[in-house]
C-alpha cells in the first residue's frame, strides 16, 4: 500500500521548488567561471567591468586613428577599471594554471611545493585586487572633481547653535589650510548684535579640484551637545547646525566640451537667466553722480523653485552678484543632482533592499563636548578628542575618511544590488 | 532726507555704539552694519600690514595711499582708529577716501580727495559698453569683408586696433575695466585685435590718480600685462574746441581733444588722403564712452544731490562749468559736455558712443541731440546711425518710478555699413 491518501499542495510546491532550484543551480555554476574562484565580487559585477573594459579596448583603437577630447576623456575615466580587471584576470589565470599544475599527478614534487607557494601567494592576492575593481567600477559623482561651496547654516538652537556654526566655520577653515586648499568666505553674516563669533549663514569657498569629493562627507546636520557659554545654570544643550556642501563651477564654463556649463542651454545645470529675478537693494531717488551710495546688496530668487540667495559682502555690486550666482547655481546643480538621484533611489527600490539612503536632513555627526567625543552616525566613527576635531586636525580627517568608506561601501551595495536585479530581470526574459 | 526714527537708533545703539554714527549717512541698519564691518576690516589691515615682523608683510605691490595715518593708526590701535572713521564718515566723508579704494567691476580703484568715486552705476553702464561694443564689432567685422575692402583701406586691416576714446577719464576707472573686459573677450580670439584706449581729463591729479590705479591693478594681476602698452591717459580739455582757440598758442596749458588726437600715432593713423569719409582732422576713433560731470547748478543744491557728495566730492567732476552755453542755442548748461562730445563724433570717425547720464530726463534730452546731430531728422529712411537709451535686460530689476530717476547709458552707434 503505497498509495498516498492526500498530499498538502503547498508541500507538493515546496519540494518542486526546491528541484527546480537544484536544476537551476547548476546552470549558474556553468556561468561562474571565473567568478567562482573569487570571494566577494558577485558576477554581476565582473560582467560590468568586462563591457567597461571592452569600451575601452574600443576607444583606444579608436583615439589611435584620431584624437578626440570626449574620447580621451572618458578612456581616463574607465582606464583603471581595464586596468584592474586585467590585473584581476592574470591573477585568476595563474592560480588556474597552478592547480591544474597541482592536480596533474605527473608534475614532480619539488615543482609542486614551488606551485603550493605560489598559490599562496596569488590566492593572496586577490582580495585587495577584488577590493579595487569595485572601487574603480563606482561611477564617479559627478562634481567630484569640482572645487565647493560649503554652506553653514545654524538650526535648531538659537544663540548656541549661531556660536557652533562659527566654531564649524572656522574648523573647516582650519581643516582647508591643513590640507593646503585655498579658501575664501564669500558669506558671513552675523547674527542681530555686533557679536563677531556667531553666524546666521555663512558660505565657504574651497577652491581646490576635487574639494568636492573630500568636503562630500560633510554634508548633513551637526549636532553639538554642551553647555553653552550663555547658559546660566549649567544644563547641556543639544543644538544643530547644518552643513550643505555644493558644487562650485568654474567661472566660465564654456572652455571644455561642457559637460557641466551652465552657459549651455542643454546642460542640465543650465539656469534660464529669465527665471531669475534680480534685486538690487537700492533705495529709490537719484542715481549717478548724484549720491554715493555704498549699498551694494543683491537679491537673487529663482522663480521657479523659489531660492533665493542674497549677497551683502563686497563693495561691488557686481562682484556681489557675482558670488551670488556662482551659490545660486552650486544650490540649483545640487538640488538637480538630489532629485535625479531621489529618482533612481525610487526605480530601484526593490533592488535595493536595506540600503537606505543618506539625505542632508538627516543627523551625521554629534560633538558631545561633556564626554569629549565626536562620533558620526554613518560610519560609527567616535574621536575622542573633540578639541583636536574642531581644529581641523588629525581626528576630523579620520571621522572623514571613516565617511568616506562608509559611502563607497554603500555605493558598492547600491551597485551589486541593481546589478544583480538587472541580472535577474535578464535570466527572466 | 526723512528723520531717521528713534527706535531706529536705538536699536542700532545696542547692536553696536558706533553704528548710529553710521546710520546718518548710510540711513538703513543693514547697510550701516556693512560699513561697519569694512571700516572695522580696513581698521584691522591697516594694523596688520604696519606690524614691521608681521609674516604676512604688507605687499611692496600696493602703495599706501597715506603713509602718515597709517602710522597714526598702529600708534593709536585699531579700536581707536575705527570709532575716528565712524567720525568722520557721520560728518559725510565717503567711505572710499576713508578705505583708500572702491571695486569697480574685477578691479580696484583707489580713490582721493578730489577725484570724483566710481559708482556703482558706473559700473553696470561699463559692463553694458563692454557687451555693446563687442556686439557691434563682431556685427562690424562681418560687414567689413564683403562691403568695404574695396573703397576704404583704413578699416579693412585686421590688425586695426579699437580705439576707445573715454572722456573725462577722472580715475581711469572705465578705461580700465573696458580694457580687462575687451582684452579678456579677444583672448578666446585666435585673432585678436589690439585695443588702444585713451584716457582724458583735464585735471592733472586725476591723472595722476588714473595712472596710479594702472599701475596699481597691474600689481594686483587684476589687468593684463599689455594695459601699460594700450591705455594711454592725457591731459586736455574736452570743452575747449579749435573754434574757441583757433590757434594753438603755446600759452594755452590744456590741449584740446583734436589737438591732442594729432599728437597721438594711435589714434591718428597716416591717413591716406583719398578717404571718402567726410573731414576727419585726421584723426580716428571707433568708441567714444564718457561719464562727464553732468549735475545741473540747480540739482546740486536742491536735494537731488547727497550732502555728502556735494561736500566732499570735486565739483569740477559733477557741474559743467556755467560760463560756457553749450554747443546749441537753447542748450542746458549741464548738457555741455554732450553737445560737445556729440558734436566730435563725425570729425572723429566715431562708429559707437556711449554716455551716461543723470536721469531719464536728460537721457532723453541727450538722445534728442543726437538725433538732431548725428542721426539728422529723417532718421527712419537711411537708418545709418541708431540711438537708444541702454535697457538692463533683467526685466524686473528696478521698479517703473526708480528708474526714471536713476542714471541712464544713451548709446549711438552706426549701424549702416558705409
Amino acid at each position: 500500500m503505497t498509495v498516498i491518501p492526500w498530499v498538502c499542495s503547498r508541500c507538493l510546491v515546496r519540494s518542486f521548488r526546491a528541484s527546480l532550484n537544484q536544476c537551476i543551480l547548476p546552470q549558474r555554476r556553468t556561468l561562474k567561471t571565473v567568478a567562482d574562484l573569487s570571494p566577494g565580487l558577485s558576477p554581476a559585477l565582473l560582467s560590468r567591468a568586462r563591457s567597461l573594459a571592452g569600451e575601452h579596448a574600443a576607444l583606444t583603437t579608436q583615439l589611435a586613428d584620431s584624437f578626440n577630447p570626449k574620447v580621451a576623456k572618458r578612456i581616463g575615466e574607465i582606464a583603471q577599471v581595464a586596468g584592474t580587471l586585467k590585473e584581476w584576470d592574470n591573477a585568476n589565470k595563474s592560480i588556474s594554471e597552478l592547480q591544474s599544475l597541482l592536480d596533474d599527478p605527473e608534475t614532480d614534487t619539488e615543482l609542486k611545493s614551488l606551485a603550493v607557494e605560489d598559490l599562496e601567494t596569488s590566492k593572496h592576492v586577490l582580495p585587495t585586487i577584488a577590493e579595487s575593481l569595485k572601487k574603480a567600477l563606482i561611477p564617479r559623482h559627478p562634481f567630484a572633481e569640482l572645487p565647493c561651496l560649503l554652506e553653514i547654516r545654524p538650526g535648531a538652537g538659537g544663540d548656541e547653535a549661531g556660536l557652533f556654526a562659527f566654531e564649524l566655520l572656522r574648523m573647516y577653515i582650519a581643516f582647508c589650510s591643513r590640507l593646503g586648499f585655498r579658501c575664501t568666505i564669500i558669506k558671513k553674516e552675523g547674527g542681530e548684535g555686533s557679536a563677531e563669533d556667531r553666524l546666521s549663514e555663512a558660505v565657504l569657498e574651497i577652491e581646490a579640484d576635487g574639494a568636492y569629493d573630500t568636503m562630500r562627507t560633510e554634508s548633513g546636520v551637526h549636532r553639538v551637545q554642551r553647555v553653552p557659554a550663555t547658559e546660566a545654570k549649567g544644563r547641556t544643550h543639544t543644538s544643530a547646525v547644518s552643513v550643505m556642501v555644493l558644487p562650485s563651477f568654474p567661472d566660465t564654463g564654456n572652455d571644455t566640451e561642457g559637460t557641466n556649463g551652465f552657459d549651455d542651454p542643454n546642460s542640465d545645470y543650465y539656469i534660464d537667466p529669465q527665471e531669475v529675478r534680480t534685486e538690487k537693494m537700492r533705495a529709490s531717488g537719484a542715481g549717478g553722480q548724484h549720491v554715493n551710495k555704498t549699498e551694494s546688496a543683491i537679491r537673487l530668487t529663482h522663480i521657479p523653485t523659489g531660492i533665493v540667495v542674497s549677497m551683502q559682502d563686497s563693495r561691488s555690486q557686481h562682484s556681489n552678484r557675482k558670488k551670488a550666482w556662482q551659490v545660486l547655481r552650486a544650490k540649483l546643480a545640487e538640488q538637480r543632482r538630489e532629485a535625479r538621484e531621489q529618482e533612481l533611489v525610487a526605480l530601484r527600490r526593490g533592488a535595493m533592499g536595506g540600503v537606505a539612503r543618506m539625505g542632508r536632513g538627516d543627523k551625521v555627526r554629534t560633538y558631545n563636548y561633556g564626554q569629549n567625543r565626536c562620533t558620526d552616525h554613518r560610519s560609527g566613527h567616535t574621536v575622542h578628542n573633540v578639541d583636536d576635531v574642531l581644529a581641523g586636525g588629525q581626528g576630523l580627517e579620520s571621522v572623514m575618511d571613516s565617511v568616506r568608506t562608509w559611502l563607497v561601501d554603500r555605493e558598492i551595495a547600491v551597485m551589486a544590488a541593481e546589478a544583480s536585479a538587472k541580472d535577474e530581470v535578464q535570466r527572466r526574459a | 532726507m526723512p528723520r531717521l526714527s528713534t527706535p531706529t537708533i536705538l536699536r542700532a545703539y545696542q547692536q553696536d555704539p558706533l553704528l548710529p554714527l553710521l546710520l546718518r549717512e548710510c540711513r538703513t541698519i543693514d547697510s550701516a552694519r556693512n560699513e561697519l564691518r569694512w571700516l572695522r576690516q580696513h581698521a584691522l589691515d591697516l594694523i596688520i600690514q604696519n606690524e614691521p615682523h608681521h609674516p604676512e608683510a604688507p605687499q611692496p605691490t600696493s602703495p599706501a595711499p597715506n603713509p602718515p595715518r597709517k602710522n597714526a593708526a598702529i600708534r593709536k590701535g585699531w579700536r581707536r582708529t575705527l570709532r575716528e572713521f565712524c567720525h568722520a564718515r557721520s560728518r559725510g566723508t565717503p567711505l572710499q577716501y576713508l578705505l583708500g579704494d572702491q571695486p569697480f567691476g574685477d578691479l580696484t580703484i583707489l580713490c582721493k580727495r578730489g577725484v570724483l568715486i566710481p559708482r556703482n552705476d558706473t559700473e553696470t553702464f561699463t559692463y553694458a559698453a563692454a557687451s555693446q561694443i563687442l556686439q557691434h564689432a563682431s556685427k562690424d567685422n562681418k560687414l567689413k569683408p564683403n562691403t568695404t575692402t574695396a573703397n576704404n583701406p583704413i578699416t579693412t586691416p585686421p590688425q586695426s586696433p579699437l580705439r576707445i576714446l573715454d572722456l573725462c577719464t577722472g580715475t581711469g576707472c572705465i578705461a580700465l575695466l573696458l580694457h580687462t573686459l575687451l582684452s579678456r573677450a579677444y583672448r578666446t580670439n585666435p585673432n585678436p585685435r589690439p585695443l588702444k584706449i585713451l584716457g582724458l581729463d583735464n585735471n592733472p591729479l586725476a591723472l595722476r590718480l588714473a595712472y596710479r590705479n594702472l599701475m596699481h591693478n597691474l600689481a594686483l594681476r587684476t589687468l593684463p600685462p599689455s594695459a601699460p602698452s594700450d591705455i594711454e591717459f592725457h591731459l586736455a580739455d574736452v570743452l575747449s574746441t579749435a573754434a574757441t582757440n583757433p590757434d594753438k598758442t603755446p600759452t594755452q596749458k590744456v590741449p584740446s581733444i583734436e589737438t591732442l588726437l594729432q599728437r597721438i600715432p594711435a589714434f591718428c593713423p597716416p591717413s591716406t588722403p583719398d578717404s571718402s569719409q567726410e573731414k576727419t582732422n585726421g584723426a580716428r576713433v571707433d568708441v567714444i564712452i564718457s561719464n562727464p560731470p553732468y549735475i545741473s547748478a540747480r540739482a546740486l543744491v536742491d536735494g537731488t544731490t547727497a550732502r555728502s557728495v556735494r561736500v566732499y566730492e570735486p565739483l569740477a567732476a559733477l557741474v559743467p562749468p556755467l560760463s560756457l552755453s553749450g554747443g546749441l542755442e537753447g542748450g542746458r548748461a549741464e548738457d555741455v559736455f554732450y553737445a560737445r562730445i556729440v558734436g566730435l563724433v563725425k570729425e572723429v570717425g566715431a562708429r559707437m558712443v556711449l554716455l551716461e547720464c543723470g536721469d531719464y530726463a536728460q537721457g532723453e534730452r541727450v538722445v534728442q541731440l543726437c538725433r538732431l546731430m548725428v542721426v539728422g531728422p529723417e532718421a527712419g529712411m537711411g537708418r545709418e546711425w541708431e540711438v537708444k537709451i541702454w535697457e538692463e535686460d533683467e526685466g524686473s530689476d528696478r521698479d517703473v518710478e526708480g528708474s526714471k530717476e536713476g542714471a541712464c547709458l544713451v548709446v549711438l552707434k552706426r549701424v549702416g555699413s558705409q
